[in-house]
């Protein structure tokens, strides 16, 4: 009985117990990870939070009730990140040109891999299947599915910070060099995967097998390119956003 | 609740009227609109600050960094000639739009 209520009250005191500071620090931790805010922006903001709860305790909240309803009065980190980001085009613009720049790899990364895989698939098929006939179409398809596959797998991981994609990113930012070295090389090791399956296919079928790749690749370009150009560039000036 | 356009419309020009009775800052200002408002408008009040931004971008206003007793620092801002300027031609607007109402709703409307 007395050892239950001992951890009672040492799970009360535990909540008592509540770190301002490094709740505070969290949160500013958080925001700071985006590029839309100035170290300026930052301090103002925090000023900002710290008045608000300081009225709030005044008014007879707790530390920590005053640090949820403060941080919520401010706004999420979405909303904030988006209308801080439209003043600080300055800092913003090479972030942005940098993921467009990123994207335009992958784009041709997914590329290669999706002619890889193609023509390294086709040709086993026809290994297999012994005739020409379903050629075309399983190269198609096996183009498709890797190529899409990809770009939705990496679209995806980028949702989180955590994501594969993400990391790979300020990796790639912060070693250049090593990023272009690892560019080249996968080229080099698709060209010879490319060359290796050649050989496993006749010349006219690999010559018809081509260009339908190329229009695939060509119409999802198509698509891609202007939907994202269009999503960065419908941006004007900051208005006050409400709830 | 008073609508997501009319509270983007009026921050501009709420912003200009309050720094004309003097130089202000962030918390103070969202406050001091909370309360002239009666509670009804109320911003987003991180979203104040790229307002600010904007608007000292455009040259209405200008801003200092002062420290407080607490030994933090705090922006303050205060009028320019131009934001002077764009306060006038955003109250003719207002009032403008306000003297129509009132002919149409029969009210009085407030002219100063």
């Amino acid at each position: 009985m007395a050892g239950r209520e001992r951890n009672f009250f040492k799970i009360m005191e535990n909540e008592t117990v509540f770190n301002l500071n490094e709740r505070i620090g969290e949160w500013r931790e958080g925001l700071a990870s985006s590029a839309a805010f100035k170290a300026d922006d930052l301090e103002q903001l925090e000023g900002h939070l710290r008045d608000s709860m300081a009225a709030l305790q005044t008014k007879g909240l707790s530390a920590r009730e005053a640090f949820w309803v403060a941080r919520d009065r401010l706004g999420t980190a979405g909303e904030l990140s988006g209308e801080f980001a439209k003043v600080n085009a300055g800092a913003v613009w090479p972030d942005r040109i940098l993921w467009m720049l990123i994207g335009y790899l992958w784009l041709g990364a997914a590329k290669m891999l999706a002619n890889a895989v193609s023509l390294m698939g086709t040709a086993m098929f026809r290994l297999a299947l012994k005739g020409d006939g379903l050629l075309g179409p399983v190269s198609l398809a096996l183009v498709l599915i890797t190529f899409v596959g990809v770009l939705w797998g990496a679209w995806r991981s980028t949702k989180s910070p955590k994501g594969a994609v993400p990391r790979l990113v300020e990796w790639m930012k912060r070693h250049p060099v090593l990023t272009g070295l690892g560019v080249f090389s996968i080229s080099m090791g698709n060209f010879l995967l490319v060359v290796l399956s050649v050989k496993a296919l006749p010349e006219p079928v690999f010559i018809t097998l081509v260009p339908w790749r190329s229009i695939t690749f060509d119409i999802c370009s198509l698509i891609i390119y202007p939907v994202a150009l269009g999503w960065l560039l419908a941006r004007s000036k900051p208005k006050m956003v409400v709830e | 609740m008073i609508s997501k356009e009319l509270v983007a419309a009026s921050t501009v020009p709420l912003v200009l009227s309050v720094l004309a009775s003097g130089e202000n800052y962030g918390y103070a200002l969202i406050q001091e609109v909370r309360e002239l408002s009666e509670g009804r408008i109320v911003w987003t009040e991180g979203m104040l600050y790229p307002v600010l931004h904007w608007m000292e971008e455009e040259g209405l206003i200008e801003s200092e960094w002062k420290e407080a007793e607490s030994g933090r620092r705090r922006k303050y801002y205060r009028l320019r000639r131009e934001g002077r300027k764009a306060l006038e031609s955003e109250r003719r607007e207002w009032l403008a739009v306000n003297a129509t109402f009132s002919k149409l709703w029969k009210t009085k409307p407030f002219l100063t």
